[in-house]
């Protein structure tokens, strides 16, 4: 026994179960610290990644020359990354080709020179990839990955041509436009002392950020390269601007809102009378003291500054000299980057020349108009006149035709007149005689009213006759015929003229009844006439009617001699008369023609045929 | 007055392109001392390499002067050092005091042992009176080394025996392939050997930092240098406790955080340690073994040790002390490195490691001609016998 009154094998198994407890302890210790030394080596890898990257971010940092960030960044992927080959493709601005500009990890100079000439087309399907589900990895729009056993057989066909047996590709810039690609991996799958292509995301820490890194540069480097590009442009186009701006005929300026010249080129200076664009600049404090109205001025600024711009806006300008120019101004507001207007600039156009052709053109015109007015004038009163003289004609037309109807009235009348003489004439011997009785009073009275009636309705038609026409009325062609003959019965029978009237009885036309019986009286009496003059034993004139293709032809054809050729093409002519100045006044003719053509929309036509003449009314 | 001189160029690169790898490495070695023609190169590089074509483009530069080193794990050079798979150092030496005689044996499916008696023939035709040190660096995968080394001593004259340093050389973690090189011949399963001989001399210094946990274990079945029982359970079982996670899965770094310890005799602790290190280079599922680098026997005592950065540093202080002791004062010519793997990156943060490799350096000198290489194990003589080591910096100094 101990002291403490515990047994030695007590003792014992408390040191035997010490010892194991420490033992153990020992050995979850010696875990513990090969756990502590895996990480540690993570961490430093990490770490040296990190410094790397470091380096990398202070060499590009430290360049503006795409090439050599390219240059930089493959040898990174593959002296830190510890892939075994990268290239950078980027894209062509000409063509949206890319060619491979930086290659890195191909020591096979044939092998090299085949990726160096590789181009991959701005149409290429792989560029497709980056855009279509499942091509590409899900959470990384920008990154494919070729890999056995994972590779589409589009990213495959690329084994070959890139020598890439496994690869990781990355699009910088917008999936759906790269400007450049990157291409990382091994020319064998499984590489001992490379680092394996893998789509995992612990694998893709260190690729991640390093494209993150370089993405940016790359991109902005590229942008840079274009900006600069756009520059050498901008340059290319001031200097051309300078040259316009220095030799250009027409003026170019800038000025402020405010009125003050900032800048104008020679043109402007000769254009407004100064020696140089510094003499025009030092002498002239206000724009709007150049303009001979300045309300013009007012106007140009108001219009610029509501709409940005004018165009060929036309001002007068003094010269030095005060003498006027006109001027063609267009001009543009130019704003700053908060919508302030900076200042004006435009060019302007001497357009005095022009404003003094367009003077003596205005003046022409205006001649031309007052003589073309005159002249209106003058055809209108001419017009006139010749309407007043139509209205003479007609006149005197329907006054020779009443003339012709009174002889008619007369020769109507003489008969009944005879009658009614005699049997006035009889009254006083009958009743002398004593047989005067009631009975032969209302005999007598009944014939005389009967004449008196007959003369009645014989003025009743002649006034029928001459009541003008207002208005179209459908009417029988031959009951019209009949009764204009009738009207000229008087006259037929004294010249013993011979009429024949046939053809369709159920014609009818539309039009002007008196005014067509004016034309028949026209064409009977000019019948007469001929007959008379050449005194034509057998006087005959035949009426036909017919209806042909929808229209009512009327003939009129006599047996009196027909119309000399020489003549027959003048006698529609107003004026024309082959009958003399006592008997004929030329417008029977012109009116008949002019009722038939102008108020009836028919035909007057006239032939010689078997001996005479033939009127041809088409209606 | 004849003017005696030795001088010496390191250069190295980390460029992925073995052909320009070696001549840029090569000509940095050269440039740096002004060099027309090197009378001797050593080079170690690491296996990312295409081998051949870095020996063949270190040759074209250094005018085909004899050759000799190893592929490893990385390389050590003044104040850097590189783990990576693509790195390559050189070292040109012009020397009119002293002489290099390499040579190189083929393993050739013989045994260990056969290979070192081979090896001493070789070697014995470039042996001279003034022969003052052996460098040898051999396939770390393909021999057990210890017979190797004790046939190889054993093959040559008593009165001509050699400190014997050097390395095993390494792959890089993938245990498939490591590399030797003589003259234009980067081959596997060979043993590659310089022999210096002249006026120059050789202090060295050996440490491992390694500290026993837990008590004495005993081997209680084993052959050859294959441990199968260890206390009577299955030796994989005695160390799976001490191992996290999947054995495995990468068991040649895993087995780093503990290694096994055998007691030296005492005559042999002087200036060294009272334990030798082994690593564990292979384990067998089935058999629940590992195998060491070298023979052990049934009832030999052993210890389950750890790295202890704290004895590391302690240790190279020491050895530079010692190394410094030797020279009398004299200054280095050039120093040669060899590090074990596991005191590289898996164990030492950048960092740290930088920091170790200088107090070490500036130690010794300043802008000294350095080279070394990451091994799979480290040779070195403790007390008058020629040793391999595991765990252990050997730092070898020609002045």
């Amino acid at each position: 026994m101990t002291k403490d009154g515990s047994s030695k094998d007590d003792r014992w198994s408390e040191l035997v179960h010490e010892k194991e407890t420490l033992a153990q302890q020992v050995k979850r210790l010696i875990r513990a610290e090969g756990l502590l030394y895996n990480y540690q080596e993570k961490l430093d890898d990490q770490l040296r990644e990190y410094q790397d990257l470091y380096d990398l971010s202070k060499k590009i940092l430290g360049t503006n020359q795409l090439q050599t960030i390219l240059e930089h960044a493959v040898e990174y992927a593959t002296a830190r990354l510890q892939y075994e080959r990268a290239v950078f493709f980027t894209r062509c601005e000409l063509s949206g080709n890319f060619v491979a500009c930086a290659l890195e990890g191909f020591y096979n100079e044939a092998e090299r020179a085949e990726v160096r000439s590789t181009v991959i087309a701005h149409d290429a399907p792989l560029l497709a990839c980056f855009i279509q589900e499942g091509e590409r990895l899900l959470q990384d729009k920008d990154l494919l990955v070729c890999q056995e056993g994972a590779c589409s057989d589009l990213l495959k066909s690329y084994r070959s041509v890139l020598h890439f047996e496994e690869f990781l590709l990355y699009a910088l810039g917008p999936p759906s436009a790269p400007l450049a690609l990157l291409i990382v991996g091994n020319s064998q799958a499984d590489p001992s002392f490379y680092r394996a292509v893998s789509a995992a995301p612990d694998s893709l820490i260190g690729l991640g950020n390093f494209v993150s890194l370089i993405s940016s540069h790359v991109e902005n480097t590229i942008l840079q390269v274009e900006v600069e590009r756009i520059r050498q442009l901008e340059m290319l186009a001031e200097r051309k601007y300078r040259d316009i701006f220095e030799n250009s005929v027409d003026g170019i300026f800038r000025r402020t809102p405010q009125g003050r010249y900032l800048d104008a080129n020679p043109g402007l200076a000769r254009m407004l009378g100064y020696d140089s664009p510094e003499a025009l600049l030092g002498e002239v404090y206000r724009v709007a003291d150049l303009y001979v109205r300045p309300s013009r001025h007012d106007e140009l600024v108001e219009q610029i500054e509501r709409q940005g711009f004018v165009s060929a806006f036309d001002a007068e300008l003094y010269r030095k000299d005060k003498s006027v120019i006109w001027v063609s101004i267009s001009a543009r507001a130019a704003r700053d980057e908060k919508g302030n207007i900076s200042f004006y600039e435009g060019v302007i156009e001497d357009i005095s020349e022009r404003k003094r052709a367009e003077e003596a053109l205005r003046r022409s015109e205006q001649r031309y108009r007052q003589l073309t007015e005159t002249l209106e004038q003058r055809v209108g009163e001419t017009v006139e006149e010749l309407r007043e003289k139509d209205r003479m004609l007609i006149l005197q037309s329907r006054l020779a035709l009443m003339g012709e109807l009174l002889n008619n009235v007369a020769h109507q009348w003489r008969q009944p007149l005879n009658m009614l003489a005699l049997l006035v004439q009889e009254v006083p011997v009958i009743f002398r005689r004593g047989s005067c009785d009631e009975a032969y009073i209302d005999g007598t009275t009944r014939k005389e009213m009967d004449i008196i009636d007959y003369m009645s309705r014989t003025i009743d038609d002649f006034r029928h006759f001459f009541t003008p026409d207002t208005i179209k009325t459908t009417f029988n062609v031959l009951e019209n015929i009949q009764h204009t003959l009738s009207l000229l019965e008087g006259m037929l029978k004294a010249c013993h003229i011979e009429i024949v009237v046939k053809g369709d009885v159920g014609a009818e036309v539309c039009g002007y009844p008196n005014q067509f019986s004016q034309v028949m009286i026209n064409l009977l009496n000019n019948a007469r006439d001929a007959f008379e003059r050449r005194e034509i034993d057998a006087r005959r004139i035949e009426i036909g009617l017919e209806r042909s293709a929808g229209n009512v032809v009327i003939r009129v054809a006599d047996n009196a001699g027909g119309i000399p050729e020489a003549i027959v093409d003048k006698i529609f002519q107003p004026y024309f008369t082959t009958k003399g100045p006592e008997q004929g006044t030329g417008i029977g003719l012109f009116m008949s023609k002019t009722i038939i053509e102008k108020h009836m929309q028919g035909v007057l036509e006239v032939r010689n045929r078997k001996g005479g003449a033939e009127f041809i009314i088409t209606l | 007055m004849i003017i005696v001189a030795t001088a010496v160029g390191v250069g190295f690169s980390t460029q992925r392109n073995s052909v320009e790898a070696g001549r840029e490495a090569a000509r940095a070695a050269m440039l740096q001392v002004a060099m027309a023609r090197p009378d001797f190169v050593f080079v170690f590089a690491t296996v990312g390499h295409e081998q051949q074509a870095l020996l063949r483009s270190v040759r074209e530069v250094t005018g085909g002067a004899p050759l000799s080193g190893c592929s490893g794990e990385g390389v050590i050079t003044w104040g850097m050092v590189d783990e990576s798979n693509f790195t390559v150092a050189v070292m040109a030496i012009k020397s009119d005091e002293m002489r290099f005689g390499n040579v190189s044996v083929n393993g050739d499916g013989r045994s260990a042992r056969q290979v070192g008696r081979a090896l001493a023939e070789e070697t014995y035709r470039v042996l001279a009176p003034d022969s003052f040190a052996c460098f040898v660096f051999a396939d770390g995968l393909a021999f057990d080394f210890e017979p190797l080394l004790r046939a190889f001593e054993g093959g040559l004259p008593k009165d001509q025996r050699l400190p014997v340093f050097g390395g095993l050389s390494a792959d890089n973690w993938i245990s498939r392939k490591t590399y030797q090189y003589h003259n234009d011949e980067a081959s596997s399963g060979t043993v590659s050997c310089v022999i210096l001989s002249g006026t120059a001399q050789v202090a060295w210094g050996v440490n491992h930092g390694c500290t026993p946990v837990g008590t004495k274990r005993i081997i209680t079945r084993c052959k050859g240098n294959v441990i199968y029982e260890i206390d009577g359970i299955p030796a994989l079982e005695a160390i799976r406790e001490y191992v996290e996670g999947d054995l495995n899965h990468h068991w040649n770094k895993l087995s780093l955080n503990l290694c096994l310890g055998f007691r030296l005799p005492q005559h042999l602790q002087t200036g060294y340690n009272e334990y030798v290190i082994r690593y564990m280079m292979a384990k067998d599922d089935r058999a629940g073994s590992v195998t060491i680098q070298s023979d052990v026997e049934n009832g030999t005592e052993l210890w389950i040790t750890r790295r202890d950065k704290e004895l590391m540093h302690e240790g190279l202080k020491s050895t530079t002390e010692r190394i410094t002791g030797q020279m009398g004062g004299r200054p280095p010519k050039f120093v040669l490195q060899f590090e074990c793997v596991g005191r590289g990156r898996v164990l030492f943060r950048e960092q740290e490691k930088l920091e170790l490799l200088t107090q070490l350096q500036t130690r010794l000198g300043t802008a000294l001609p350095w080279i070394g290489f990451y091994s799979y194990g480290e040779i070195a003589p403790i007390s008058g016998c020629n040793y391999l080591h595991n765990f252990s910096a050997v730092v070898v100094s020609v002045y």
